[in-house]
């Protein structure tokens, strides 16, 4: 196959994030009557640390990658993400 | 609970990408062109296109009115997150950046068991468990696209990393005892004598290059030179006496006009002359 250039491989991989990103949602809304949010977040974390690490591990990027010399950016982007989605956003309480 | 319908809140979390752009332009001062604006004019547009019909049928519903709110701030604290995700992309791995996110996600979700978790059934449960796993590979693919730009990015229309790169550039010639804007032929030497060797290099660009053959010790090494022996190739004598004295004797072609004129006589037929001189001292 012949390699994509950068913006056709980004055009390409981003219409496969959104696909996945729906099926995030779909499954979301599906138990965001019964289960408590937190717990939600919990699983969609804990399920996605997972495979992350395996797929880190199989790149060569595990433990090693994870090395950061700004770990307060990384904290402030993780809690701009995490609070994109807290109560009561409706991304989650829909 | 039910504010906003899926397909209504999805909507309003299409505007992250615009208000992202805007605050590049504030942030991480990016150019914002007439095709950008276009581009955001019309993002803006489509969404309240979109959500208008909704939005004035229930113009009355507090409860609505406060979904499209909460909405919009989710939206601009997800383009906050993106931005900073940008600036990270510099000089941390997509991987560590989704790394992050998700551990801290999972303790933040983990603390709220205080507040009573739900033993769920079998298909809650895997729909908990597909929640995590699309959410998981949707996020690394998005993350490598942002990568994939910071890459793509010609550091000319990014002012702050253009910054970035010559801050660095200039603590590195801070580190020199002698001022670099006086000496910067020590500099330029290797550009000069190995010009051949940086083919791909045009500027300061994401990678700041400095040719393999260049070396700290070279530069420092050669600010020690004198502008005394610079004047009269000192050094360059010296070379030529270790390796064949005899070089130095050679005739140059170089001050021939001027010693001819001295001797009153044709630079041609002087410096043949001197040359033939040579052969005889030094017979080849």
């Amino acid at each position: 196959m012949k390699a994509l250039d950068g913006p056709t491989l980004g055009i390409n991989l981003r219409v496969l994030s959104g696909m996945l990103m729906a099926g995030m949602f779909i499954s979301v809304k599906a138990v965001s009557g019964d289960i408590p949010l937190g717990q939600i977040v919990f699983f969609r974390s804990f399920f996605a640390i997972l495979p992350l690490v395996i797929f880190l591990w199989m790149r060569d990027e595990f433990p090693s990658g994870l090395a950061t010399k700004r770990p307060s950016a990384h904290f402030l982007r993780a809690s701009f993400g995490a609070s994109a989605f807290l109560p009561p956003s409706p991304l989650w309480r829909v | 609970m039910a504010r906003l319908n899926l397909a209504e809140a999805i909507l309003i979390a299409q505007l992250s990408p615009s208000l992202m752009a805007l605050g590049a332009v504030k942030f991480l001062s990016e150019r914002l062109t007439k095709w950008r604006i276009c581009g955001l004019v019309f993002g803006f547009a489509g969404v309240v296109l979109l959500a208008w019909p909704e939005l004035s049928l229930d113009a009355t519903d507090r409860a609505r009115l406060l979904g499209y709110a909460i909405s919009i701030s989710g939206a601009a604290l997800s383009a906050l997150a993106l931005l900073v995700v940008r600036r990270l992309n510099k000089t941390e791995r997509p991987g560590a950046i989704a790394f992050y996110f998700v551990l801290v996600s999972m303790i933040g979700g983990l603390m709220t068991i205080t507040f009573g978790w739900i033993w769920p059934d079998m298909t809650t449960l895997l729909f908990l468990v597909a929640a995590g796993i699309f959410g998981d590979f949707g996020h690394i693919v998005d993350k490598q696209v942002l990568h994939l730009l910071g890459r793509i990015g010609v550091s000319k229309d990014d002012k702050t990393h253009l910054k970035q790169n010559l801050d660095f550039v200039e603590d590195w010639f801070g580190s020199f005892k002698k001022s670099i804007a006086r000496n910067m032929h020590d500099f330029s030497y290797q550009e000069l004598a190995l010009g051949a060797s940086q083919p791909f290099f045009h500027g300061v660009n994401q990678q700041f290059y400095i040719g393999p053959a260049s070396d700290r010790t070279i530069f420092q090494t050669a600010m020690r030179v004198s502008p005394k022996d610079r004047m009269n190739a000192a050094l360059h004598d010296e070379m030529l006496r270790i390796s064949d004295a005899r070089l130095l004797d050679l005739p140059l072609a170089k001050g021939a006009v001027f010693r001819a004129k001295k001797a009153k006589a044709n630079p041609e037929e002087l410096l043949e002359r001197e040359l033939a001189e040579y052969t005889q001292r030094h017979p080849i």
